[in-house]
């Protein structure tokens, strides 16, 4: 038998049986059309979608094609849409799943080839906030920037993003509106706007920018980002915070 | 044609870092990568980066745990270097806006690490990696570096003596281009998909020092293999040492706290050197006191669970989804897996190589800071400091007089190299690759023997040969994954020989490095760095002298 050069590392403890996944097929030189091709696998304990979709890669067709880096929910290569989810395929046990497995890509991107999407789109949305540290005055030790540990927790809620796409996948209004920057861009300036390192004419900026008729109150408040995120971030919270902010500046404003 | 005066090739730590200096001294720069630079494996490191940056501490401490942690064969003008610069660099890091965790005055946070005298591994919670990642991705955004993303380099393009550039290889479209550049920056990363059990990712195919040493530049030290000692027995995935740092416990199955119960670190106990704690590991286990899977545990259960969230969150994470362990409430089995490469393309601490115009920073490199065995956090300051080195000097320094010309004929040649892995019939490429990472994981592991180091030789001589044969079944030139893993073997297979060589070779036993028939360290006659040459012969081995300044060899012993 075929050996695998992935899978094997997680050496099955017990074999547990079978199971059988329905994925997305699409090579754009052979297929006019995507399809589903069904594979039928030996389950070991443990056993990730990511094992699994390695296992029919190499004992049954090296042609089925995903991104796929660390393996340990890092690198953010792997978002697909699972059984209607978006979720990464190395930390989605095949064992929690109900049979078949669908497995395809991430809704709303465009399909490059099988599992694999177009992500340049999406790298242009995180672009587009901004999403580099704008300090508007030098440290006041002369060394590094002062932040409270408060400050820094605060920044925390959002900074274990890893650009998987799942949340931007699930966001209709991202989906209708291209300069909508959708909520992995908006967490990610979020992460900026809140650490207090900036200063206060940059935070300023910053919300006025992300105020424009495609920022932040086009968002829906569905909490579907916040559902798939796979590393527990609640985009929504920190554009409703932002959302908040913005309205009451404008009313000291006003006042 | 694509033409620049600085090419970085590879997009983690090193290569963002010497991108930003090349940047600002005022070079044309661009990067190419086969992964999306988030994607990286530098995001992955969790524990965090050393630097002397308190009152009390001192960088020339910082340079002795360093030199002895290497076991006296790290050079010791480069690792001067590296200590004296860290904390300029750490600090330019926060500068840049990197999350690092915060003390109660609002300073950047520093920990325990083992083998360092002093506290000063500076860190993001458990995911260092993944913010200095980010931060230097977000340095690259806002200066509109260009990045070819998704780009497989195949080849260093040499010619009259010198470096033109390289070829690579457009994963999305399946063109192949030249890149012609006045100076080419190799920032590619380890080398750990060479063994069966890393905590390295699928990307970890030791490209760049392949590429290098084809092209006529040794491999450095490639014996010198750092064995983590605690990853998770199923996936290879890594625990961080910060645990140990805050105070996780090593047990065996009797309940026992080995590392002091059976000497093999009297003092640092479970804060020795990765290499000694690896080795006590087994022999634990060899020893019958070990858990199933050959493991031990590794305690965190005293923390309580408010710590272990705030400084150690994404153990729990990883302990939970991929072991299905609760560090909060039951202890962490762990075993040692290959972690890190000590070695890598020999150059120096402004990263040339003796190819002019070919650089080499990060884990592909080998200055060498680390020599037989690299101290946790090191390896990320290793990035910064001669990441910033390395791009200052190539973009100051870049050849003018490059061929176009030489890098077209480059590309014709790589085509019909990769035409020919893609016709006709033949094995497929992971069945030889799978052969090669066993045996790199049974035979040259933490304990080797020559008897088991020879075996693996021919294991991997047999690999070649049936290299010569393999066939890429997927014949599409749209994200051809097959193709790029069939690459990348060749890759694996030069790694692993010049490993597999350097250990057989190397009759002591230092740092990371042990040999059954030679169990002491011999300075005598292997106080010196192992020199791999390609040749069309396979390798050969010439040695050079290690670069001795104001720590003479001792006894190391923690
Ligand atoms: C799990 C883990 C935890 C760690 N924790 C720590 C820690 O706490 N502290 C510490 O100091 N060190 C740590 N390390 C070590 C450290 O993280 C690595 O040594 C370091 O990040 C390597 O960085 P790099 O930039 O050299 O390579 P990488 O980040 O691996 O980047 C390599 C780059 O090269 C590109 N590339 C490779 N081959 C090609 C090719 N053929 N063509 C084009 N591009 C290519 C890739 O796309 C990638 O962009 C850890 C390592 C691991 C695995
Ligand atoms: S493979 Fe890296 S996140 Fe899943």
């Amino acid at each position: 038998m075929a050996t695998t050069q992935e899978t094997q590392r997680s050496e099955p403890a017990t074999a547990e049986g079978k199971a059988e996944l329905d994925v997305f097929r699409y090579i754009p030189e052979e297929d006019d059309e995507p399809h589903t091709e069904t594979y039928e696998i030996e389950t070991f304990e443990g056993m990730t979608v990511l094992d699994a979709l390695i296992k029919i890669r190499d004992e049954q067709d090296s042609s089925l094609t995903v991104r796929h880096s660390c393996r340990m929910a890092r690198c953010g290569s792997d978002a697909v849409y699972i059984n209607g989810t978006q979720r990464l395929a190395c930390n989605t046990q095949v064992s929690e799943l109900s049979q078949p497995i669908d497995v395809e890509p991430l809704p709303r991107f465009d399909v490059i080839r099988d599992l694999v999407v177009e992500m340049n789109e999406f790298y242009d949305r995180m672009e587009s906030v901004e999403p580099w540290f704008q300090p508007d005055h030098e440290p006041e030790t002369g060394e590094e920037y002062l932040q409270s540990p408060e400050n820094r927790k605060n920044i925390d809620t959002v900074l274990d993003c890893i650009w998987c796409g799942a949340c931007t996948s699930s966001c209709s209004p991202a989906a209708t509106d291209s300069d909508f920057p959708g909520p992995a861009a908006l967490a990610k300036a979020y992460r900026f706007y809140k650490d207090e390192r900036e200063g206060e004419e940059t935070r300023k900026r910053r919300l006025e920018m992300l105020e424009s008729s495609h920022g932040i109150y086009r968002c829906h408040t569905q909490f579907n980002c916040t559902e798939v995120c796979p590393k527990g971030i609640s985009p929504t919270e920190a554009i409703m915070e932002m959302s908040r902010d913005a309205v009451k500046e404008k009313l000291r404003f006003w006042r | 044609m694509k033409k620049h005066d600085v090419l970085i090739v590879g997009a983690g730590g090193a290569g963002l870092r010497a991108a930003v200096a090349a940047h600002e001294a005022g070079a044309d720069v661009a990067m190419v990568t086969k992964l999306h630079p988030v994607r990286s494996h530098t995001g992955a490191a969790e524990g965090g980066i050393n630097a002397a940056l308190k009152e009390e501490d001192d960088w020339k401490d910082h340079a002795y745990d360093t030199v002895k942690g290497s076991d006296y064969i790290g050079d010791q003008d480069a690792i001067e270097t590296m200590t004296e610069e860290a904390p300029k660099e750490v600090i330019n890091l926060e500068n840049m806006g990197m999350a690092f965790s915060r003390d109660e005055n609002g300073r950047v946070s520093q920990r325990a690490f083992g083998g360092l005298s002093f506290p000063r591994t500076t860190y993001a919670s458990d995911k260092t990696g993944h913010m200095l990642l980010h931060t230097m991705y977000e340095q690259v955004m806002k200066r509109g570096v260009t990045v070819y993303d998704e780009w497989h380099v195949t080849n260093v393009v040499r010619d009259n003596g010198k470096c033109h550039g390289v070829v690579a290889y457009d994963i999305q479209s399946g063109e192949m281009e030249g890149f012609t550049a006045g100076a080419t920056v190799f920032a590619t990363g380890g080398m750990g998909q060479v063994f069966e059990h890393t905590t390295n990712a699928v990307s970890c195919t030791g490209d760049g020092m392949s590429m290098a040493y084809r092209a006529g530049v040794p491999m450095e030290d490639m014996e010198f293999v750092q064995f983590h000692p605690t990853t998770l027995p199923s996936t290879g995935i890594l625990i961080t040492e910060g645990c140990r740092g805050e105070g996780g416990i090593l047990y065996n199955n009797k309940g026992e706290r080995f590392m002091y119960e059976y000497g093999y670190a009297p003092n640092d106990g479970e804060l020795a050197s990765r290499d000694v704690v690896s080795r006590a590991e087994l022999t634990e286990v060899q020893e019958g006191r070990g858990f199933a899977d050959d493991t031990v545990h590794l305690d965190l259960t005293h923390f309580g669970e408010e710590k272990i969230e705030e400084r150690l969150s994404q153990i729990l994470e990883l302990a939970r989804d991929f072991e299905d362990v609760d560090p909060v409430t039951e202890p962490i089995p762990v075993k040692p897996g290959q972690h890190y490469s000590m070695g890598g393309i020999a150059c120096n601490a402004d990263g040339e190589t003796e190819l002019p115009g070919m650089y080499a920073v990060g884990e592909a490199a080998c200055v060498s800071v680390h020599g037989a065995n690299r101290l946790g956090g090191n390896a990320l300051l290793e990035l910064v400091v001669f990441g910033r080195l390395a791009g200052e000097h190539a973009a100051n320094n870049h050849l003018t007089n490059v061929s176009t010309k030489s890098v077209e004929e480059a590309v014709k040649d790589e085509r019909a190299r990769i035409d020919s892995l893609m016709d006709g019939t033949g094995e497929h490429q992971s069945e030889i690759r799978q052969d090669v990472q066993d045996i790199m994981t049974e035979k040259v592991n933490v304990f080797r023997d020559e008897e088991g180091l020879m075996d693996a030789l021919e294991t991997i001589h047999e690999a070649r040969e049936r290299y010569q044969n393999v066939n890429v079944k997927d014949t599409s030139h749209t994200f051809n994954t097959d193709l790029t893993q069939t690459i990348e073997l060749r890759s694996i297979l030069d790694v692993a020989e010049a490993v597999t060589l350097g250990a057989l070779e190397r009759t002591e036993s230092r740092g990371a490095h042990w040999r059954y028939e030679n169990q002491e360290r011999n300075d005598d006659d292997w106080l010196k760095h192992t020199m791999v040459y390609h040749t069309d012969d396979g390798p050969t081995v010439e040695y050079e002298d290690v670069e001795i300044k104001e720590y003479k060899p001792k006894a190391r012993s923690y």
